[in-house]
């Protein structure tokens, strides 16, 4: 006989092992291939360098031209759809006269196509007009109007622009002409937060991976020197138009981009091997979970597959922006496992997945003690539950120090009320956070279990626990110099653990942790529970002191020493005017050339990124001025100073101080050699920079014309105000709500004049408002106090600004849920939706539809609202405005030309209280904020629409939306009629330094409403969840109880769900059914039992009868022997006796079996393990050569109460049963395995099956399909199985086999004495 | 909005530059640092004088205030991407409370070279004087 395990993959890669060693193979082998191929790419690289750079190049520049030919032809198939549109047709035709349909399809076609459109009439008149303006066409609208089409590119001072001119046909005449405009190059970036604005050149940089230039002057030759390579570029007419400029590829940046490709791509192989290399111990140790050892090896596993990314910088190398962009978040915990938020969630999951593994091991369950201790004992006990203690809250201070660098170590916003469905990266740390603090609950709820049992008595334990942790709540605030959470906070925690250890799921043993497996849905809910319990308040005092914290940096910020700031964004402007002078532009000598090089250089500055006043100038040798910029609210005294300025070369910036108090400037001026490259004439560069005091010495320009201007600090959902006190005495204040006769108290002063306190918080009550202020003196000697304050947020704005977070969590839960549905479907299941489900989701259903359209219902009255009181605003201010210009009077018709001197416009805007432009025409001609259009930022011709509406259709006022970029914002159009009424100009109020406020008071209204919603949201889903689960409780229980009945247990009286109504009446039934059935069973019991002790009965007297008869004819035949005094009387008597013999043995054997069948032994029951017992049993069959046994079991099987002989009896019959029926040749298999609760036995012999019709009479006694023995066997063993708890069950297919399988209970579960 | 210019107040006058700190100065230490590290591209060489709220602006880079454990990151991933030529701190001003030093540094990023104009600014923090704000432009 031989055991051994089954080959179940014969054949080489038909087995597991050997083909995971294959794949470990091939994934070195593909590590060394790319080894291989870098160094023969780098090698080939380094011969061919030059072809290659070449052909690269060529290709290149191949591509910049075909996507300049795309634009053009995407331009003319807009400017032919647009001339065969109907509107345009019939009016171009003068059939039709209605320009608002004209305009109404060209305004269509604009927005569709991102591009500007105009369209012109025979005479060349522009008829209608849409998006962008440009430079004069009129010679190209000529060309058109001759039935040709054509196109160009002209240069702007911001960007140089293609438009396309393409006739218009009607029945074979020309009737007009279409031009179509689009911008192809910018000449300088100005992008920020709000803008994104990016030329073709930029596009096709980041897509070729090198520099490009567009030059599309009219003698444009391009880059000449030899590191460029230069095309000349085309118009639709085969005119040349401009060149392209491809910057050859450098060959170190190309070596280093391969070296970086191949470094990734190798970091990604060498994680693919360790995974594959892992994986047969993994497999392993997977098996082993439940112990010790396979518990920390299988943790060991995971965290070296963390480490290995953290070194291989995985995944972050490959996704370097968005939750891997240290700019988000970034700690040095760990030595980097959280040096980025994506980083911080892989840490986090292999956090709770270890924690996951060590709680499912046996070994660490609690179980409780069973012996009493002594004094010492308990000592000893209460000492080291004071050390669990103290371990426990210091792990819980540690996840304090993770929430709090969730705050201080990241530019999220978490407590901004205006973000209610936060954005991915937020959402990903909330749920990270929430991963841990669940862990944390969940190992709280571990550890105050485990110190239950171990104190042993459980009420005494949870009273000795709760002071335990109570004080060390209390102490730890005490001890600790930052303790980072309060104390309550700990006390809460400490509860909520005491609290939950208490818990034991149903049906399970006392004391035993649950185990995932069978309560997962339990265990997700308390840790989930625990999780919000435990960050939310943590969240909340992290939010509230970070943030101090901002305006504590605010307040470094501005103590930051002016002159040397200042200076150096002086010398960084002189730097640029160099780099823009060193340009193919800088050769130019027009004006306006110069002027667009002074803007350029401008536009890449420090001076645009902070938003100061400016002047960039270019001077001649002599000194003269050839070209200059300037913007902001100084500009004209940055002018005065740079006219003052001598010519000096050594580049000292000078200072002025100009007026005091409250209206300083302070100018910063510098003047510095232009270094004269190959063909560029010398000159001098010039930069002038003014700060006032009432800004603070801060950039005053609006954020839309700065560029890549981050967030400033002021400006964040709590906005910080400023204001200056001198000796007590209020100077200014940026807060509106702060009264001029407002004092800065005592307290504050005296504090503040101590050396060791430099800096104060206060928290100040000014009307309705509270205030958090934080005060320090300007100087160690100064009697200036300046206080940065901050408005505290109303409850309802904090709650709404903390609703995300469980919002997270539900996201997750559907998430997992939709990802569990995917699986199942995958594996071909179906998830079986219970009627908990159903109702569940008939409820929700029901409550979300009309929340949902109540919601969008919401969302679109406040949007209506604010835009309604935008809309009035902007009539009030158009109004005024119209008002202020036509009441001048210098305007008598509409005939003369709009004009008014720039103090004029200061001052209607000063009085109105807003910015404004006015066009002639469709001309702009005033602006307040000239800048807007100097910089390119805005179109400085008449939107299309307004146009339209104002003077087509007369109307006396038209809200347009525009927009620069992605950037949306509002203007208000109103016509100015002189005073016979006729239209001498338009108004436009643009919202665009104010859009931001609008903006904000929309997201804030938003935010209140959508965290209303949410909050009635996440009610709703408690709630019925709550009444699904009351309302399915007693089907469900009517559910496992049916279960119960159909295996035969009937006693369910106790057990039945009380209940009302419908689902009572079903309860009543069942329960009626139940006892029905209890009481058939019972009168069957007894008639089988009657019936089988007659069948007993009857067999055994046949039994008996079949040797009593061969006795007495032997005893007849010895009778008459010796009657005839028979000469082999001897041999006969011998013969006789030994036949009696013989029979009497026989009716003994039939007794004893009988009595072994009737007798309830005394059974001596112990823990059995079940395998060495069944191999035993399979030992005893060792002497069948024929017959092969194969058996598997699992490791570590849970032992069974019974008696082991008993036990052993019936498996040896079982096993007999298998091998007679195999006719001794065969192979039986034999399977012990681990089952919910117990242990499963399947043993499956080859033989020749048992035919369905016998297979109920089995465990009958006396029962057999053998020609010997009483057919008492499988009745013995069923009931020694039935005693035990045990169930056994009989599968056969005729003439393949029979397999066996039972499932007995582990412990003493099940036993029946 | 100031509308004609006022020349009242004090003349004209013209900033110059202070001598450096001896460099025994706890400041002058802090500056030494970071010239070294952005020579180097090391940002370790300075990162322990990152003050816990810092105002960063990089060419081509990030802007904005981050704690010194973002700042350490943001700076590695900027000195990846730009490999330091050389860098030199050469004016040095400011305040007994906020010192601050300007100089020039030299990258190369994908292959183009780069002249930056650097700014840090230390404020005192207890004893010891951090950087709260660095510029390179």
């Amino acid at each position: 006989m031989t055991v051994s395990l089954p080959r179940r993959f014969p054949g080489f890669f038909r087995d597991r092992r050997s083909r995971e060693l294959a794949i470990v193979f091939l994934f070195l082998a593909a590590l060394v291939v790319s080894q291989g191929a870098r160094l023969i790419w780098v090698s080939w690289l380094e011969r061919n360098w030059e072809t290659m750079q070449n052909d690269k190049s060529e290709a290149d520049l191949a591509v910049a031209v075909q996507e300049f030919g795309n634009m053009q032809r995407s331009a003319r198939r807009v400017a032919v759809d647009v001339g065969q549109q109907p509107a345009v047709l019939e009016f171009l035709k003068g059939v039709g006269n209605d320009r608002r349909a004209l305009f109404a399809a060209v305004s269509r076609a604009a927005d569709d196509n991102e591009c500007g459109v105009e369209v012109y009439d025979l005479q060349a008149e522009l008829a209608a007009w849409a998006g962008p303006s440009g430079p004069s066409v009129r010679r190209e609208v000529r060309i058109g109007l001759d039935g040709q089409m054509t196109s160009m590119v002209a240069r702007t001072p911001v960007a140089s622009q293609l438009f396309v001119a393409s006739p218009v046909r009607s029945d074979g005449k020309i009737v007009g002409a279409v031009v179509t405009r689009q911008t192809v190059e910018l000449h300088y970036p100005l992008s920020n937060r709000f803008i994104t604005r990016v030329g073709l050149a930029d596009r096709l940089a980041e897509r070729l991976g090198t520099l490009v230039e567009f030059d599309f002057s009219t003698d444009a030759q391009g880059r000449k020197d030899g590191r460029w390579i230069v095309a000349p570029l085309k118009g639709i007419d085969d005119r040349r138009v401009g060149v392209v400029s491809i910057m050859r590829p450098a060959r170190s940046a190309v070596i280093e981009q391969i070296q970086t490709g191949f470094t990734s791509a190798d970091s990604v192989l060498l994680l693919c091997l360790f995974l594959a290399a892992v994986t047969v111990p993994a497999r392993w140790l997977l098996r082993e979970r439940r112990s010790m050892r396979g518990a920390l090896g299988l943790v060991a596993v995971l965290w070296s597959i963390r480490y290995l990314l953290l070194w291989l910088e995985l995944p972050g190398r490959l996704f370097a922006q968005g939750i891997f962009d240290p700019a988000l978040y970034a700690s040095e915990f760990g030595g980097g496992l959280a040096r980025s938020i994506g980083d911080c969630f892989l840490s986090a999951a292999a956090f709770a997945l270890s924690m996951g593994i060590l709680s499912s091991v046996d070994a660490l369950r609690p179980s409780p003690r069973q012996t009493k201790p002594g004094i010492t004992g308990l000592l000893v006990r209460l000492a080291g539950a004071a050390v669990i203690t103290f371990f426990l809250f210091w792990i819980l201070r540690g996840l304090g120090a993770v929430v709090r660098s969730a705050l201080y170590d990241s530019t999220l916003s978490f407590g901004d009320p205006g973000i209610v469905i936060p954005p991915f990266p937020m959402a990903l740390m909330l749920l990270t956070l929430g991963v841990l603090t669940g862990c944390m609950g969940v190992f709280g709820v571990w550890i105050t279990r485990h110190l239950y049992a171990f104190l042993g008595r459980r009420r005494a334990a949870v009273a000795v626990v709760s002071v335990m942790y109570a004080a060390a709540a209390v102490l730890f605030g005490i001890v600790q110099d930052e303790p980072l959470m309060s104390t309550p906070f700990r006390l809460i925690a400490g509860g909520a653990w005491v609290t939950a250890a208490l818990w034991h799921p149903k049906g399970k043993a006392r004391g035993g942790f649950p185990q995932l497996r069978s309560t997962a849905g339990a265990v997700t809910g308390v840790a989930a529970g625990l999780s919000l319990l435990l960050l939310v308040p943590l969240l909340q005092r992290n939010i509230e002191e970070h943030a101090r914290s901002r305006v504590e940096a605010f307040a470094v910020e501005f103590l930051r020493p002016v002159d040397g700031w200042l200076k150096f964004i002086v010398d960084d402007g002189l730097r640029q005017l160099q780099e823009a002078a060193d340009t193919p532009e800088g050769e130019k000598n027009e004006a306006a050339a110069r002027n667009d090089l002074a803007l350029s250089a401008w536009a890449r500055s420090a001076a645009c990124r902070e938003g100061y006043s400016t002047l960039f100038a270019l001077l001649d040798t002599t000194g003269r001025e050839r070209g200059r910029f300037a913007i902001g609210s100084q500009a004209s005294l940055v002018t005065q100073f740079a006219d003052g300025l001598p010519l000096d070369s050594t580049g000292r910036v000078r200072v002025k101080n100009i007026g005091d108090g409250i209206s300083a400037v302070r100018v910063y001026g510098s003047t510095a050699q232009l270094h004269p490259a190959a063909g560029q004439p010398a000159g001098y560069a010039r930069v002038v920079i003014a700060a006032g005091e009432q800004q603070l010495f801060r950039g005053d320009n609006p954020e839309v014309l700065r560029k890549n201007a981050d967030e400033p600090l002021e400006s964040f959902y709590r906005p910080i105000t400023l204001s200056e006190y001198r000796d007590g005495l209020l100077l200014r204040t940026s807060n509106t709500q702060i009264p001029y006769t407002h004092l800065l108290s005592d307290d504050i002063r005296t504090i503040l004049n101590r050396p060791e306190s430099p800096t104060v918080w206060s928290t100040e009550i000014i009307g309705d408002a509270t205030f958090e202020s934080y005060s320090m003196r300007r100087g160690a000697d100064s009697h200036d106090v300046i206080v940065m304050s901050m408005e505290q947020q109303p409850l309802l704005l904090r709650m709404v600004g903390l609703v995300k977070i469980p919002l997270v969590y539900i996201l997750l839960a559907v998430l997992a849920g939709l990802c569990y549905v995917i699986v199942l479907w995958v594996q071909g299941k179906r998830y079986a939706f219970t009627f908990r489900d159903r109702l569940l989701a008939s409820m929700l259903l029901t409550a979300f539809v009309p929340l949902c359209a109540l919601l969008l219902y919401g969302q679109y009255a406040v949007r209506h609202r604010v835009m309604e009181s935008l809309s009035h605003r902007l009539e009030d201010e158009t109004a005024s405005i119209a008002q202020e210009i036509a009441g001048i009077g210098e305007y008598a018709d509409a005939s003369t030309d709009l004009t008014l001197r720039p103090d004029r416009v200061e001052l209607i805007a000063s009085n109105v209280g807003t910015d404004f432009n006015v066009y002639s025409g469709n001309d702009l001609r005033i602006s307040s904020r000239p800048e807007l259009y100097t910089t390119g930022l805005l179109d400085s011709r008449l939107n299309g629409r307004a146009y339209a509406a104002v003077v087509l259709e007369g109307r006396r006022f038209h809200l347009e939306s525009e927009h620069v970029g992605l950037y949306q914002y509002e203007v208000g159009y109103r016509a100015v009629l002189d005073a016979a009424g006729g239209v001498i100009g338009i108004v436009g109020v643009p919202t665009i330094f104010r859009q931001d406020e609008v903006d904000r008071e929309l997201s804030e209204r938003n935010a209140v409403l959508f965290g209303v919603y949410a909050v009635v949201l996440l009610s709703i889903v408690v709630v019925t969840m709550v009444l699904a689960n009351r309302i399915a409780a007693p089907v469900h229980q009517l559910t496992a109880l049916t279960r119960d009945v159909a295996r035969g247990t009937l006693d369910i009286a106790s057990r039945l769900p009380r209940a009302e109504g419908e689902i009572g009446e079903l309860v009543q039934a069942f329960e009626t059914m139940a006892r029905d059935l209890r009481r058939s069973r019972d009168e069957l019991v007894e008639a089988e039992r009657e019936l089988a002790w007659r069948e007993m009965a009857r067999q055994v007297a046949h039994e008996i009868k079949n040797p009593l008869t061969p006795m007495k004819l032997s005893v007849q035949h010895l009778r008459q022997t010796f009657r005839d005094h028979a000469p082999d009387f001897d041999a006969i008597l011998d013969q006789v006796t030994r036949t009696v013999i013989e029979q009497i043995d026989t009716l003994s054997r039939i007794a004893s079996e009988f009595s072994s069948f009737a007798r309830m032994p005394r059974r001596r029951l112990e823990p059995c393990d079940v395998d060495g017992i069944v191999r035993e049993a399979v030992m005893l069959f060792r002497q069948d050569k024929g017959i092969q046994f194969h058996l598997e079991s699992d490791a570590e099987l849970p032992a069974v109460q019974a008696d082991r002989d008993e036990l052993r009896r019936a498996f040896i019959n079982i096993i007999r049963n298998g091998v007679q029926a195999m006719g001794g040749e065969g192979s039986m298999e034999i399977a012990i395995r681990r089952s919910p609760g117990g242990v499963a036995i399947a043993i499956a012999d080859q033989g020749t099956g048992i035919p369905d019709e016998i297979r109920p009479r089995l465990f009958q006694p006396n029962f057999s399909t053998k020609t010997d023995g009483m057919g008492l066997g499988l009745a013995i063993v069923k009931k020694t199985l039935d005693d035990l708890g045990a169930t056994i069950e009989i599968d056969s297919v005729p003439d393949h086999g029979t397999t066996v399988r039972i499932d007995m209970p582990a412990g003493k579960q099940g036993l029946q004495e | 909005m100031a509308g004609s210019l006022v020349f009242g107040g004090p003349a004209i006058v013209q900033l110059t530059a202070q001598a450096p700190f001896p460099k025994e100065d706890p400041r002058a230490v802090v500056f030494a640092d970071v010239e070294k590290g952005v020579m180097t591209g090391t940002v370790a060489q300075f990162s322990r004088h990152l003050a816990s709220q810092v105002y960063m602006q990089l060419r081509e880079g990030e802007s904005g205030t981050y704690s010194a454990n973002q700042a350490y990151y943001v700076l590695q991933i900027f000195f990846r991407a730009h490999k330091s030529l050389g860098a030199k701190l050469s004016s040095f001003g400011g305040s007994e409370t906020n010192p601050y030093a300007t100089g020039r540094a030299t990258f190369v990023a994908n292959g183009i070279r780069q002249e930056t104009q650097m700014y840090v600014s230390l404020s005192r923090h207890g004893d010891r004087w951090m950087i709260t704000h660095l510029s390179v432009y």
